[in-house]
């Protein structure tokens, strides 16, 4: 049986009533927010399936998921974040036990740095980062403990693969002096190489 | 002999799932702002990341409060406007705070599995 768009629309409500009132013991923004992201979701998803079938339609919110699964898990994130806010200091005697424990750390950190201040430098590893983006690239540099150092190079030809990491300086799974800076290059349109990237490598390389 | 072990791998993959996704929404993020239809879409499409794409919008909305994301409003070339999301600088060190401490998790974890065979 073809059902027409009213029909439709009105599974929909349902859906959403639904998920309303399983949402029902979270904060009224929270909920105000699930419901519009889901149902600009379904929206975009009838839009780009393209099908106005009652099947189509069921088989995406069968995607979306029942709505009390999608209120657990809000309710478990929730529930998370209390726990998270709970942690929180309220209490003056609590201010005050974390206040001495933080004196006692920072004096036991200065007589220990004092102490060995003449261990050798640590080192890590280079991550490899050749093929992806420059931005994940920053990021696991930075997460390794190095500095990155991004040089840009205007693309010759439609063979490099644009926008990714293209060439590392300094050798996978060696070790090397942690906060010095890595040169890695990435391919990108000769105007995509604008002035924010740098043209050359940085002239304190890793020692090799 | 196998058929007297109790199987735990869906509650385990739901423990790993719960720990990681979050990780990976910011992940995703770092490459470039995404929509939340976009984004569910993406991480669905990753085999056992998500059951349902549903769930992944209470994690957004206490990300989002949390600050580890910002949103914003652009317009669709069709249909109503989107709400955009946009890694914060917060979100940013949370994500090299992660992938810093899964790589030692990961190579851990790996080690000993091997270790054990």
């Amino acid at each position: 049986m073809n059902m027409t768009s009213v029909d439709l629309d009105s599974i929909v409500n349902t859906y959403l009533a639904d998920l309303d009132s399983a949402l029902g013991d979270l904060p009224a923004s929270d909920r105000r927010q699930i419901i519009e992201s889901i149902t600009s979701h379904i929206d975009e998803a009838r839009a780009s399936n393209g099908s106005q079938s009652e099947a189509a339609l069921r088989e995406i919110l069968d995607q979306l998921g029942d709505p009390s699964e999608i209120a657990a898990a809000a309710q478990g994130d929730v529930i998370g974040e209390q726990t998270r806010g709970s942690r929180r200091l309220t209490s003056p005697v609590a201010w005050a036990v974390a206040v001495v424990a933080v004196i006692v750390i920072v004096v036991l950190s200065l007589l220990f740095a004092g102490t060995f201040s003449t261990q050798a430098a640590r080192y890590g590893q280079i991550p490899n980062i050749l093929g992806a983006t420059y931005q994940r690239a920053e990021v696991e540099i930075k997460a390794a403990g190095f500095k990155p150092w991004l040089v840009c190079q205007p693309k010759q030809n439609d063979q490099i693969p644009g926008n990714r990491v293209v060439m590392l300086e300094g050798f996978l799974g060696e070790s090397y002096p942690l906060g010095a800076y890595v040169n890695f290059k990435v391919a990108l349109s000769p105007t995509g190489c604008h002035a924010n990237f740098h043209t050359v490598p940085k002239r304190t390389p890793i020692p090799y | 002999m196998y058929d007297m072990v109790e199987d735990r791998s869906p509650n385990l993959m739901r423990q790993m799932r719960r720990g990681a996704i979050e990780y990976c929404v910011l992940a995703l993020l770092c490459e470039r702002d995404m929509y939340g239809f976009e984004l569910t879409r993406t991480l669905a499409a990753a085999d056992g990341l998500v059951t349902s794409e549903g769930t992944v919008y209470p994690l957004l909305t206490r990300i989002r409060k949390e600050g580890l994301v910002e949103t914003f409003w652009e317009d669709s070339p069709q249909g109503p406007a989107r709400r955009y999301y946009r890694l914060t600088t917060e979100g940013r060190h949370a994500l090299a705070r992660f992938v810093d401490q899964w790589s030692q998790f990961r190579d851990t974890v790996d080690k000993l599995l091997q270790g054990g065979r």
